[in-house]
C-alpha cells in the first residue's frame, strides 16, 4: 500500500514553520512514511522535512484542503495531520488502525444536550440522525477508494448546504469536522477510534506542566477532558500551544538540528566531545581498567 | 469476554484509601477495564473510580481467600485481582492477552528450598510434589472454567489444613499464597509467569531511589530480586510501601485530580494558564517569529 502524510501550509509564513516543524518531528523520530506538504508558500527548505512539495494557490476554504490529497498526488491511503503538530512516535499503529477504513478519526459520540459548533440537539433535529462524532480535523485518515469518495463526496454535500444543518460556522468559513461528522453519519462509513488510543491529543484542559522536549522524544501531560486523563500522544497538536514559547523552542530545536545535519557527516564528534573522552581515557587507565 | 479488575477494601478505612488510589491510577491511564471493589466500607466515594461495588460480609479470618471468589460474585469471564494498595501505570491489556485461555496465572517461580510459609523442602517432601509456586498474591488472574473451579477447591481444601502444613502468619489469618502455591503443584493446573514480564513488582530489595509519581505515569527503580534488575511495573504493589510517604503522595495527588475533575468542566484552562498565554504570544509575536 502506498502511504502518504501530508499537511497544507496556506498563507502566513508561520504555517509554513509549523508545516517544517512537523515534517522534522517525522523525520527526527525515523518514521518512513512519503511526507508531503501541499502549500502556496514557495522556500528552498521544505527538503529534507519533506519528500515532495505541491504547489497550488490558497484554496478558498482551506479548512476542506485535507480531503482533497488525491488531487494534490498519487497513494493509496493518506493521513492529514494539522501543520501545527509535532509527532513524536512512530505511526506505524495509527495506519493499522485505520487501515481497510474510508475515513478514520479519533473522538467520542456526542448527543442531544452536548455542544460542539453549537447545540447539537439543534443539529440532530435538522439532519434526523440520533448521535454524530466529535472528533478534532487535525489527524484525518482516508484511502482512495470508492467508499471513501462516497464519504467525500457528502462532505461536500454537507459544505454546499451548510446553512441547513443546524451547524455553526467557523471563524467565517464552514469547519470541515462538523461536514465530516454528518457524512460519516449519513453513510455509516469510517471509523471513530476512541481518544484513549492517544493518537492526537491538543493537551487542551492542560493540568501542571505540558512535558514537551522533542530531543527526548517526550511528550506528556495530564489533562482534563471528557474525563481527566494522563496522555502521551502520537500526534501533539499544538493548537492553543501554538502561542506558546515551550511549542516555539520545539520549532527552533528542530531548526537547529536539521542546521546540524546539514553541517556535520556521519558519526562526527565534537571537540569537546574528543576531549571528555581524552580525559576520561586517562581516568580508566589510571584505575587500570583500560 | 467479560473482563474485570477486582480488589478488595474490608476493614481499616486505610484500605479504602488506597483502593481508591488503585481505582483513580487506572482511571487515570485510561484502562477501559470494569472495575469491581468487594467492601464493607460503604461510605467511601466508590463511583469515582469504580463501576460496580459488592458489599462484603464474611469471616475475617479467610479475607485473603476472598480474592478468589470473583467468579461467584460476578459474571466475569476474566479476572485480573489486584491488591488495595497496588498503583497503576499501564494499561492491563497486556496482561489479560498474556492470561488468556491459561486459566489461572500468577507471576512467580517455582523453589523447592528455602523458606517461605515454613520450611519450602519439608512441604514438598511431605506433599510428594518436586517444587511449589512461589509468588506475590498482590495480582492473580483468573478465567470462567471448570478446571479454575476445580482448582479453587483444592485451594480451599489446603487452606482448612494450614495450621497442620504449616503455614502460618503472625496475625490470625489464613494466608493464601502458600495454599495457592501448592495447589497449583499438586494439581499441576495454572501457570507462573516469569518475574521479568514485571506485569506487577513491590519494589522488594529496593537499590537507590524509588522513581513514583502518578502525574508523570513514571514508576521506575533498580532492585535487587532474583537479580539485580531495572524494572519499570505495569502494576506497583505498594505492600511495604504503604509506609513510605512516597506512595500516601501519589494517593493525595490522585484524589486531587480526581475533585479537580469534578470541579472543572471539559478543556479548562486557568487564569494562570491564560495570563501565560498572553505573555507568551506577545514574546513569540516580538522575538521569535519576525
Amino acid at each position: 500500500m502506498n502511504r502518504a502524510v501530508f499537511t497544507l501550509a496556506f498563507g502566513a509564513p508561520k504555517y509554513a514553520k509549523f508545516a517544517l516543524g512537523l515534517g522534522r518531528s517525522l523525520r527526527l523520530i525515523g518514521d518512513s512514511t512519503r511526507r508531503i506538504v501541499v502549500t502556496d508558500i514557495r522556500r528552498d527548505d521544505w527538503q529534507p522535512a519533506f519528500d515532495e512539495v505541491v504547489y497550488v494557490p490558497r484554496p478558498e476554504n482551506p479548512y476542506h484542503a485535507k480531503f482533497r490529497a488525491f488531487d494534490y498526488f498519487d497513494a493509496d491511503a493518506a493521513l492529514f495531520i494539522d501543520a501545527d503538530s509535532l509527532v513524536f512516535r512512530r505511526l506505524d499503529p495509527i495506519w493499522k488502525a485505520f487501515a481497510g477504513q474510508p475515513i478514520g478519526v479519533q473522538g467520542w459520540t456526542i448527543s442531544h444536550g452536548d455542544e460542539w459548533h453549537g447545540d447539537i440537539s439543534n443539529v440532530l433535529n435538522q439532519t434526523g440522525f440520533s448521535q454524530l462524532h466529535q472528533f478534532n480535523g487535525g489527524l484525518v485518515y482516508y484511502e482512495n477508494s470508492a467508499e471513501s469518495r462516497q464519504v467525500l463526496d457528502q462532505v461536500e454535500h454537507y459544505r454546499q448546504a451548510y446553512d441547513q444543518t443546524g451547524f455553526n460556522p467557523f471563524r467565517g468559513h464552514v469547519p470541515d469536522e462538523t461536514c465530516l461528522s454528518l457524512a460519516i453519519a449519513k453513510t455509516g462509513l469510517g471509523l471513530c477510534v476512541p481518544d484513549r488510543r492517544d493518537y492526537m491529543n491538543t493537551g487542551v484542559g492542560l493540568i501542571g506542566d505540558l512535558r514537551m522536549n522533542i530531543r527526548r522524544a517526550e511528550c506528556s501531560f495530564v489533562c482534563r477532558r471528557r474525563e481527566l486523563r494522563f496522555v502521551r500522544p502520537y500526534v501533539f497538536h499544538a493548537h492553543l500551544y501554538s502561542q506558546f514559547l515551550v511549542y516555539w523552542k520545539q520549532l527552533k530545536e528542530l531548526e537547529k538540528l536539521e542546521a546540524y545535519e546539514k553541517a556535520h557527516p556521519f558519526g562526527w564528534m565534537s571537540p569537546g566531545h574528543k576531549l571528555r573522552r581524552s580525559i576520561e581515557r586517562r581516568i580508566l587507565k589510571s584505575q587500570g581498567r583500560i | 469476554m467479560k473482563r474485570i479488575v477486582f480488589t478488595i477494601a474490608v476493614g481499616k478505612p486505610k484500605f479504602a484509601e488506597c483502593a481508591l488510589g488503585l481505582g483513580r491510577s487506572l482511571k487515570l491511564i485510561g484502562d477501559t477495564t470494569h472495575r469491581v471493589v468487594l467492601t464493607d466500607l460503604t461510605d467511601m466515594p466508590w463511583a469515582d473510580c469504580f463501576d460496580e461495588v459488592i458489599p462484603y460480609t464474611g469471616d475475617i479470618k479467610w479475607i485473603f481467600f476472598e480474592k478468589l471468589t470473583a467468579l461467584d460474585r460476578t459474571d466475569a469471564d476474566q479476572i485480573l485481582f489486584i491488591d488495595s494498595d497496588s498503583l497503576v501505570f499501564k494499561r492491563l491489556d497486556p496482561i489479560f492477552e498474556a492470561g488468556s485461555g491459561k486459566g489461572f496465572c500468577v507471576q512467580g517461580e517455582w523453589i523447592s528450598s528455602g523458606d517461605w510459609y515454613g520450611d519450602v523442602a519439608e512441604t514438598c517432601r511431605t506433599r510428594g510434589v518436586e517444587a511449589i509456586g512461589q509468588f506475590n498474591g498482590g495480582m492473580i488472574f483468573y478465567e470462567r472454567s471448570e478446571e479454575v473451579r476445580s482448582l479453587f477447591a483444592k485451594i480451599d481444601e489446603l487452606g482448612r489444613q494450614a495450621k497442620e502444613l504449616g503455614f502460618q502468619r503472625d496475625d490470625p489469618l489464613v494466608p493464601d499464597e502458600p495454599c495457592i502455591g501448592l495447589a497449583l503443584a499438586e494439581t499441576g493446573f495454572g501457570t507462573l509467569w516469569p518475574d521479568n514480564t514485571d506485569f506487577q513488582n513491590s519494589a522488594t530489595g529496593l537499590i537507590g531511589k524509588l522513581e513514583l509519581d502518578v502525574m508523570r505515569n513514571r514508576c521506575g527503580f533498580l532492585c535487587r530480586r532474583y537479580g539485580v534488575r531495572y524494572v519499570e511495573p505495569i502494576i506497583f504493589h505498594a505492600s511495604r510501601y504503604i509506609n513510605f510517604l512516597i506512595y500516601w503522595k501519589q494517593l493525595d495527588r490522585l484524589k486531587w485530580l480526581s475533585e479537580y475533575a469534578k470541579k472543572h468542566g471539559f478543556g479548562y484552562m486557568s487564569p494562570g494558564h491564560k495570563l501565560k498565554r498572553s505573555i507568551h504570544k506577545r514574546l513569540i509575536k516580538w522575538w521569535i517569529r519576525p
